[in-house]
């Protein structure tokens, strides 16, 4: 296995690990509602929107 | 004479009597400026009749009927 | 730091305001325990830095709804040096309902007066010096549209937030100004801050103020047994709210002077309005426009001019060479645009981008790693199971973006609310109110947003019913699903049409929502709608700016998700392929042998009833794997297809002339799992109908629980996703394959209407709607 190969497992195994870590730090912390679709613009369209009408 | 915003024509105003109901949509409908002598004007009405689009201080407000219900308004012959 | 804090109704301006000043220092998160967005940020040019704390849109300080109540314990508890006060200058009256209730807290505050530009374009205008002498508190002029007025806005607020300042109440020519300043006294006494505001609460009958001071709701009945009035007898909380407005009325609304009668105006959107809301050309219009916004980006033929004029093909001009490849590089670009038939926008976007950009990209690349000296595994990963994955994932974007465009102008017009007050009436019918209508057309873009945007709906049941439908209508994500299926079935079977199969499966969504809905609002989701009663916001051209924005932001996404998320899944997936159980490399032929073929080859049996399980032999399990992929993105399914593909080809030695599965969409990885599984076309229809309906994204499933806030109703509905979407799928398959299934189907179904039917009868005994 020459160098190539072992940049190629070394970075693949960094990606992998780290989404998987991600993910579970993202699920301790308690995530704010805007980290998915990250329209940040869209969120706080969704709020001015959300809150046109309350109870 | 005195009506209910449920059963006014479009086009129809008048001035805003009294204002029944719930707690909460009372409390509601005084928020959005639905108080007794402000005018009120009915712009348009949704298909079927239901829900209203009135003409509240200036601005457009849209309620059901039955919500409409609730509110009493003089009109003037 | 010092903290000013920005109050207003919905839709004055505050978001634009707020995003004026804070810019990239935006935070979005989330006030505790509510599903309310918290918006901070630092405004940094003042002479000191200052925290912005956006203040959720409220019409007043009551406490009846999760966003009043953090707005006022805000301002009590955290007490910001400053309130910022955006007034609509456009839509004064009620907006100073609010100012009134602010100026009755002991906190130095400024009035921003928006919109001007908008007033006096109508020929109105307005004294904001007189307001300022009325109000008491400085009154600022400004755009924030136009960006005006900002600096010295930020500048009299930071004056004004080292000067104490106290609280006034437009109520002191009432007739319960004894009463105001009695309680007012013995709050002071109790050493309570802010003694006015809460005083006047506690009138009010407030329930917040009641549970804190109930000592001295005494001195308040009293005063009501020698007190009544003509018109509210002794309910203060309405005499309060209007002593508010006539306060208003008389005091500050001629501070706007009018050309003319605002009623009898017919303003642009009231045009706009009789048309679009027409009594029985609206919702036709509506439809209309939904059906352009999918012919604009999916059609191959767009308006229908290659049929009507039958428009020769590039084969009958003579612009291919025999293999049927363009004859040159103009050619090339010309076939993103042309072939028979104009294509639409959405597809000759798509084309440019998959044909020319990312075709060209991927294809070079993938040379350089051929052509290099890495072993073979190595390359096999990289070409395969990176590239071919990435890039089926990526060619996917423009289509995305472009739906996504045309329903953010949908929107951002304020269209949306306009169909949502038609459609009010007959959604109630289904058991939710026209509301209900935005967060599902939203969920054409992406779910998450959508599930959000339930919150305007007040009642939980609900909400809860709107939220389990929105998978249900697909989003930008599972798109590829669609397209990369529906054209495999036109390519491979040459049958039907890939537009109207796309068409059709959007719809089977859309008609098992609607089913849904009427079968959870008649059974455990039972319940009122929410009140209607809504502002109807002026029509406004999007703009552009805004609109270029949104779409880099979810160019951003799509990238940032396509890198990290969809990378890493096809990386473990190509490992999972290429290793067998005791960790022996294999070669593409042996993926039989693979870790993930065993694991999943376990669980395709669940599936056969919808067509996809054990029926499809040996290589069946990639189906399994492919759905499981998508729980993560909907866009792994065809990743997940797109990555193995080759490995199938060698594997069961199909005959497939040069595979090229990175381009055509995951067309051809799709063709590749039909021909090595036999897979029938009821079963592929079952396949993507299934994905469409079942448990969405980790992204959206974990919105959904923060949204429901209820673990018995989250649990609920991932089991609601899981049942619909299998019971969606087993009828697609059995029906399309054996018609006269449909029989048991129709019994079946039948059956629990009755069931439903007898239940309820049997519990309401009273009919349900009180009104």
């Amino acid at each position: 296995m020459g160098a190539p190969e072992i940049v190629l497992i070394v970075v693949c195994s960094i990606v992998v690990i780290g989404v998987i870590v991600a993910a579970i730090i993202r699920k301790k912390k308690g995530k704010s509602s805007c980290q998915y679709c990250s329209n940040c613009s869209g969120c706080s369209k969704c709020q001015s929107e959300s809150t046109k009408t309350k109870k | 004479m005195e009506k209910t915003l449920n059963n006014f024509s479009v086009g129809e105003e008048g001035m805003v009597k009294r204002v029944s109901g719930e707690r909460r949509i009372k409390r509601r409908l005084f928020d959005m400026g639905i108080t007794p002598g402000a005018i009120v004007y009915l712009r348009k009405k949704a298909p079927l009749g239901d829900p209203l689009e009135v003409t509240i201080r200036g601005y457009e407000l849209t309620l059901r009927k039955n919500e409409a219900e609730n509110i009493t308004v003089e009109v003037e012959e | 730091m010092k903290k000013f804090a920005l109050a207003g109704n919905p839709n004055s301006g505050k978001t634009t305001l707020f995003n004026l000043l804070t810019g990239s220092t935006a935070h979005v998160g989330n006030w505790p325990g509510v599903t309310v967005d918290k918006k901070d940020g630092v405004y940094k040019k003042c002479a000191e830095n200052v925290a912005i704390i956006d203040l959720p849109g409220i019409y007043s300080l009551s406490p009846y709804t999760p966003e009043e109540v953090i707005a006022r314990n805000y301002i009590i508890d955290e007490k910001p040096e400053c309130i910022i006060n955006i007034v609509d200058a456009t839509n004064l009256e009620r907006n100073l309902y609010l100012t009134t209730q602010l100026l009755e807290i002991d906190t130095p505050m400024v009035v921003a007066l928006n919109m001007i530009d908008a007033v006096e374009k109508a020929g109105d205008t307005i004294n904001s010096e007189e307001l300022e002498e009325k109000l008491g508190v400085p009154v600022v002029r400004i755009s924030a549209l136009k960006n005006t007025g900002i600096k010295e806005l930020m500048d009299k607020a930071y004056e004004v937030s080292s000067k104490p300042r106290e609280a006034k109440t437009v109520l002191l020519k009432s007739a319960i100004r004894t009463l105001i300043d009695d309680v007012k006294s013995a709050l002071i006494e109790q050493n309570v801050s802010n003694p006015l505001f809460h005083a006047i609460k506690l009138i009010e009958n407030d329930e917040i103020e009641v549970g804190m001071h109930k000592d001295l709701v005494k001195i308040i009945d009293d005063f009501k047994q020698g007190f009544n009035d003509d018109i509210f007898g002794t309910d203060f909380e309405a005499l309060v709210a209007d002593g508010r407005y006539k306060y208003i009325s008389k005091y500050f609304a001629p501070v706007v002077s009018s050309k003319k009668e605002s009623k009898e105006k017919l303003t642009k959107s009231d045009k706009a309005d009789k048309v679009l809301t027409h009594k029985i050309f609206g919702i036709p219009i509506f439809l209309v426009i939904l059906f352009a916004v999918f012919h604009l980006t999916f059609s191959e033929d767009f308006l229908f001019l290659g049929k009507i004029f039958s428009l020769p093909t590039l084969e009958e001009l003579g612009l291919l060479t025999e293999e049927g490849e363009p004859l040159n590089y103009g050619v090339r670009v010309l076939a993103c645009l042309y072939d028979g038939a104009l294509f639409s926008p959405g597809v000759i976007v798509n084309n440019i981008w998959n044909d020319l950009l990312v075709g060209e990209l991927f294809g070079w690349l993938g040379g350089l790693v051929e052509a290099s000296n890495m072993e073979p595994w190595a390359i096999g990963l990289i070409n395969s199971g990176i590239f071919d994955g990435i890039s089926a994932v990526l060619s996917f974007l423009p289509p995305i973006l472009v739906l996504f465009l045309f329903f953010s102008i949908l929107e951002d017009s304020g269209y949306m609310a306009r169909i949502a007050f038609i459609l009010d009436r007959a959604f109630r019918k289904f058991g939710l109110s026209g509301r209900a209508f935005i967060p599902m057309i939203m969920g054409f873009g992406c779910s998450v947003p959508a599930m959000i945007n339930t919150r305007t709906l007040a009642d939980e049941n609900e909400k809860t019913a709107t939220i389990r439908v929105i998978p249900f209508f697909s989003c930008g994500a599972k798109l590829p699903i669609l397209t990369a299926v529906a054209g495999a079935i036109v390519a491979y079977f040459g049958l039907g049409n890939a537009d109207l199969i796309t068409y059709g499966m959007y719809l089977i969504g859309i008609v098992t929502a609607i089913v849904s809905v009427l079968l959870l609002r008649s059974t455990t989701l039972k319940g009122e709608t929410a009140p209607f009663i809504m502002e109807l916001p002026a029509y406004h051209a999007p703009q552009f700016k805004n609109l270029m924005a949104h779409l880099w932001d979810k160019v951003k996404h799509f990238i940032k998700k396509a890198f990290t998320i969809i990378l890493a899944s096809t990386i473990v997936i190509w490992v999972l392929t290429h290793f067998s159980m005791s960790w022996k490399f294999l070669a593409d032929e042996e993926i039989n042998q693979s870790i993930l073929a065993g694991l999943s080859s376990l669980v395709q049996p669940i599936f056969t009833p919808l067509g996809f399980g054990s029926q499809l032999g040996q290589y069946g399990w990639v189906f399994v794997v492919a759905v499981i992929a998508g729980l993560i993105a909907k866009e792994n399914v065809i990743a997940t297809f797109a990555t193995i593909a080759s490995c199938l080809i060698t594997s069961a030695n199909l005959d497939f002339g040069s595979l090229d599965v990175m381009a055509e969409n995951g067309i051809d990885a799709v063709q590749a799992m039909i021909m090595s599984t036999r897979i029938t076309i009821p079963a592929l229809i079952s396949f993507i109908a299934f994905n469409m309906t079942t448990i969405p994204c980790f992204a959206a499933v974990a919105t959904a629980k923060g949204e429901l806030q209820n673990s018995k109703r989250y649990k609920g509905t991932l089991l609601f996703w899981l049942l619909s979407s299998y019971i969606v799928g087993a009828m697609i398959y059995t029906i399309g394959s054996w018609w006269w299934t449909l029989f048991i189907w129709l019994v079946a179904i039948a059956l629990v209407v009755v069931f439903i039917l007898i239940k309820n009868k049997k519990i309401n005994l009273k009919p349900r709607r009180a009104k």
